[in-house]
């Protein structure tokens, strides 16, 4: 295991990292989510994230949050529930269903974060149902507008734990299609080139192999072997002849996490 | 003397106008703003067999699912946010006592847009390869006969009732936006373009006068209104936005009964079935409660 000059913890890790995606200009849909650990993957992460990338290298990356267009990510509220959140800085707050309708459909965003209770090897992803559709085993929330953003936004980054009830070889419902069954199949059904950019782990990073659009392990979290990342997956992952340690986070995006973007750890609590 | 414009009617009035197994559209989004004086009211008269078609559903259809009032939802979630999964809804789904129609959230709302165009389908071109249309049969392919494009017909909304709770509205049914207004609000001006039967609660019924003076706001006018209800707190445990928040501790309570179905039964008892209507609901929740979630705000 390699020594950390520096110490930090997974969440900040994988939040330097996906501010190292976001490009000057993006702007990225970020979601509402949940509570606890849904909410630091769905929202968490990908603020802070974004909000880094604006203060580092990306001064014009911005944010769709809610119905908020670029809110100001300088400083965080308190409450972070649609109704509270209208009340905070932002360039527009459009309230008609149209404006998403337009963005999405459009091509607005260069970017989206979603999370899943399920992912496959091809990035398809379950929020839906999990077992007989019927009759689930488990009944999820539905669709929400993961299906759009899989389909119009060109950079999907899926922020997930990495888990063998997750990672499974197919989904059981496909909500949102990934690269579907892998090689032109998502081109075939009538989807734009696209389909999930990087999936986002608490163990690894993985991407899509160009032609069989299979998953790829792109980096290994410090610390983590590869034997750790096959025994929390359902199915085996392309894996390259060299496996590369995801980036550090430097000391000045640390002390941007920590010091200016979330000091009360809401955004990275759990 | 009677007023023969007036719309003005009381919530049992309100379901007296949703019969068992009607196809009803609820205003409000995910937990903000659901007319659930009308919720808790069509449970109190042991609705049946009611199909919910919305967009981005909540505790309203969560309430009724537990108390066995629907036969099927149609909409693209079912969730309490920052609460979690919807614990009766869930269950009856898991049991398979209730039918779900997955749609996603943009084609939900365009499924209302169809109806606001009185339309028979909505053209959509991306739902290939999900397993939305394998469950979906009432979803047609079809080639664009401009381009020559795979497309789907997806069904519009069509409710035949569309109940929602809104800040004011005149007794001639003519309904008030706020200015600061979001999603959920828009939504529900949406859904009451596309309805013939269009039941609103408000929190306050105010006088024509008022009414004149914000005409710029009146984003329902009454020409869509069947039925005016005033129902101040009419949304609560929900919030209303710039004029209470949400009541987090009933929604905490909520989810604590909800863990089992014996539990929710108690809840319903006390807070559904305990109170003869809702300003005995209100009782029951307290003064106290209720004013330490107001809010103020400019319309």
């Amino acid at each position: 295991m390699p020594e950390n000059k520096i110490d930090f913890t997974t969440n900040e890790l994988v939040t330097a990292l996906i501010s190292r995606e976001i490009r000057d200009g993006d702007l990225a849909f970020v979601g509402v989510g949940t509570n606890g650990r849904a909410f630091t993957l769905a929202v968490g992460i990908p603020l802070t994230a974004v909000r880094l990338a604006q203060m580092t290298h990306a001064p014009a990356a911005s944010v769709y949050w809610g119905n908020l267009l670029e809110p100001d990510l300088s400083s965080m509220p308190a409450d972070l529930r649609q109704d509270s959140f209208t009340r905070w800085q932002a360039a527009a707050c459009p309230s008609d269903t149209g404006v998403k309708c337009d963005m999405l459909a459009r091509r607005a965003f260069d970017v989206c974060f979603d999370s899943g209770a399920q992912v496959d090897r091809f990035g398809n992803l379950n929020i839906t149902a999990i077992g007989d559709y019927r009759k689930p085993k488990v009944r999820l929330v539905g669709c929400l507008a993961q299906p759009e953003h899989f389909a119009f936004v060109p950079r999907p980054i899926v922020v997930v734990d990495l888990d063998r009830r997750v990672f499974v070889e197919k989904v059981d419902f496909i909500t949102s299609v990934g690269h579907l069954r892998g090689g032109t199949s998502r081109r075939d059904v009538g989807l734009s080139e696209g389909g999930p950019h990087i999936v986002v782990t608490d163990k690894a990073i993985f991407d899509f192999a160009p032609d069989t659009k299979a998953m790829r392990l792109r980096s290994l979290h410090p610390g983590v072997g590869l034997e750790e990342v096959f025994d929390n997956m359902g199915f085996r992952p392309v894996v390259p002849d060299e496996v590369p340690t995801t980036p550090s986070p430097n000391a000045r995006e640390l002390e941007l996490i920590r010091q200016v973007i979330d000091p009360n750890r809401v955004l990275l609590r759990v | 003397m009677t007023d023969r414009t007036s719309k003005i009617g009381t919530i049992a009035d309100a379901v007296a106008l949703i019969p068992d197994g009607t196809r009803l559209a609820i205003g409000g989004f995910a937990i903000y703003q659901h007319p659930m004086a009308v919720v808790r009211e069509l449970i109190r008269a042991g609705r049946k067999d009611l199909t919910v078609v919305g967009t981005v559903n909540g505790n309203e259809v969560d309430l009724l699912a537990g108390a066995g009032c629907l036969a099927k939802v149609e909409t693209s979630y079912v969730g309490l946010e920052k609460f979690g999964l919807a614990p009766n809804f869930r269950r009856a789904i898991e049991r398979g006592t209730l039918e779900v129609v997955d749609y996603s959230e943009i084609l939900s709302f365009d499924r209302f847009r169809a109806s606001q165009e009185n339309l028979s389908f909505w053209p959509c071109d991306y739902l290939g390869g999900t397993d939305v249309l394998t469950h979906n049969k009432d979803i047609k392919p079809f080639t664009c006969p401009l381009t020559g494009r795979a497309m789907h017909a997806v069904p519009p909304a069509d409710p035949d009732v569309v109940v929602i709770h809104a800040v004011a509205a005149d007794r001639h049914g003519n309904v008030i936006l706020p200015q600061r207004h979001l999603l959920p609000q828009s939504l529900d001006v949406i859904m009451a373009r596309g309805c013939d039967t269009v039941i609103v609660t408000a929190e306050t019924i105010v006088s024509d006068a008022e009414i004149r003076r914000h005409a710029a706001q009146v984003q329902i006018p009454s020409y869509k209104t069947t039925l005016v209800v005033e129902a101040p707190w009419g949304a609560h445990p929900c919030s209303v936005l710039g004029r209470y928040r949400a009541d987090d501790a009933h929604f905490a309570e909520y989810i604590a009964a909800s863990a089992s179905a014996d539990g929710f039964q108690r809840y319903i008892d006390r807070y559904v079935h305990g109170p003869a209507d809702h300003m005995a609901y209100l009782a029951l929740v307290g003064i106290k409660q209720l004013t330490s979630l107001t809010e103020i705000d400019r319309l």
